[in-house]
């Protein structure tokens, strides 16, 4: 028992019943329609923020990997050596898958349009074996954000199996799916772009 | 303070227990995703009212605060490190706004109003005791002053240490704890006389 020595008031029982109330309370009106228009009308950070304009994501992660590959690169310009070992000529004469226009939708069952799928497995097949040619460190930043994302898709698509009529998950997992797409179109994109041993 | 790993989507359009991590939807708002930042609000809305409420003693006020704290996150959330729970550092920027609401306004709590959002159907916890006493505590805590009433409902209220109270609220660990004795010593006044 906690007692006031000048008022002789026993201090300690209000708090205690104080860590019995409620932490939680709803408002009694739905804030978010005010908040979500406060957001808009402000406008993002930088370009593209809200999940609808795809790639934000892919943004984000393509920069985190474009800095590591050139930091990279930068580093190893001069290491002929250790740079020489991999890194093939770029098929100039090889025209850029077109990504850009594929969106990610879903068939029945949550499955992806055909035109995604054929777009995703072509810039996988392409990427996977452009990340041969990359230098160790730059290929293990791809593959981590590559598995970050493809870790994002498992979590929403596990969790879309238990609740398949959530559209916040649907709407969740289309997104990271587009955010996927951009990200292995850009990765290939900065791949390409890479000097070969010739040119070092 | 630790918040729920999982994030049930109960609040949108599903009465499912499923859904997914916490730290997903953060990853997911900290690029622009404007639904799983909804998620997030739907998640954390009670707690951060409850403060807001308590600390600024107006619903207008709370209400006020509590958009200004979730516009700001949306912000800030590419600052956002992780080093702790999301639910913490809402909690701080919805200090920060209550705390820059005090300095600005001045107070004057409308207890009523307080009161009557406590009392709201359904949000009784379980096993809850008399709401009277409950209603009786909740004015002797808006009528507090703010230094006493934030240090309270920080600490006594809502659990946080005394050094992450100070810390959410920028003064010395030592004053957090004064001021957390004189809160108690006026509630005893108030309530036990």
């Amino acid at each position: 028992m906690n007692e006031d020595k000048t008022t002789g008031l026993e201090t300690g029982r209000w708090e205690r019943e104080a860590a019995r109330l409620p932490r939680d309370i709803k408002p009694q009106r739905d804030l978010w329609p005010d908040i979500a228009a406060r957001i808009d009308s402000r406008q993002p950070i930088s370009a593209g923020r809200r999940w609808r304009v795809g790639g934000a994501l892919a943004a984000a992660v393509a920069l985190v990997a474009l800095s590591s590959v050139t930091t990279l690169w930068m580093s190893q310009r001069g290491t002929e050596a250790e740079f020489s070992q991999v890194v093939p000529s770029p098929d100039s004469n090889r025209s850029d898958i077109q990504t850009a226009d594929v969106q990610a939708a879903f068939g029945p069952d949550h499955e992806l349009g055909p035109r995604y799928r054929l777009a995703r497995n072509a810039l996988t097949t392409d990427l996977d074996a452009r990340l041969q040619a990359l230098p160790p460190g730059t290929r293990k930043v791809v593959e981590q954000n590559l598995q970050q994302i493809r870790g994002a898709v498992t979590e929403i698509n596990q969790a879309l199996a238990d609740d398949p009529g959530n559209a916040l998950l649907q709407q969740l997992l289309m997104a990271t799916y587009q955010d996927e797409l951009a990200v292995l179109t850009e990765m290939n994109r900065i791949a390409r772009s890479l000097p070969t041993r010739t040119e070092i | 303070m630790q918040m729920a790993a999982v994030v049930p989507m109960t609040g949108i359009d599903s009465d499912a227990d499923e859904g997914v991590s916490e730290a997903l939807l953060v990853r997911r708002a900290r690029v622009g995703d404007l639904v799983a930042f909804e998620a997030l609000y739907r998640l954390h809305q009670g707690r951060i009212y409850a403060l807001c409420l308590r600390m600024s003693g107006s619903r207008d006020r709370a209400e006020d605060c509590m958009q200004e704290a979730f516009v700001q996150a949306w912000r800030r959330l590419p600052d956002f490190e992780g080093r702790s729970a999301f639910g913490t550092w809402l909690y701080r920027i919805a200090v920060n706004q209550v705390l820059t609401l005090q300095r600005k306004e001045g107070r004057s709590p409308d207890f009523l109003e307080i009161v009557d959002d406590l009392v709201a159907p359904g949000e009784d916890r379980p096993g809850s005791r008399d709401a009277g006493l409950a209603m009786d505590l909740e004015q002797a805590i808006a009528s507090l002053p703010d230094g006493a009433r934030n240090v309270f409902v920080l600490n006594a209220v809502h659990g946080y240490s005394h050094i992450e109270a100070a810390e959410m609220l920028g003064v010395a660990v030592g004053t957090c704890k004064a001021q957390l004795h004189r809160a108690r010593r006026l509630l005893a006044e108030r309530l036990d006389r």
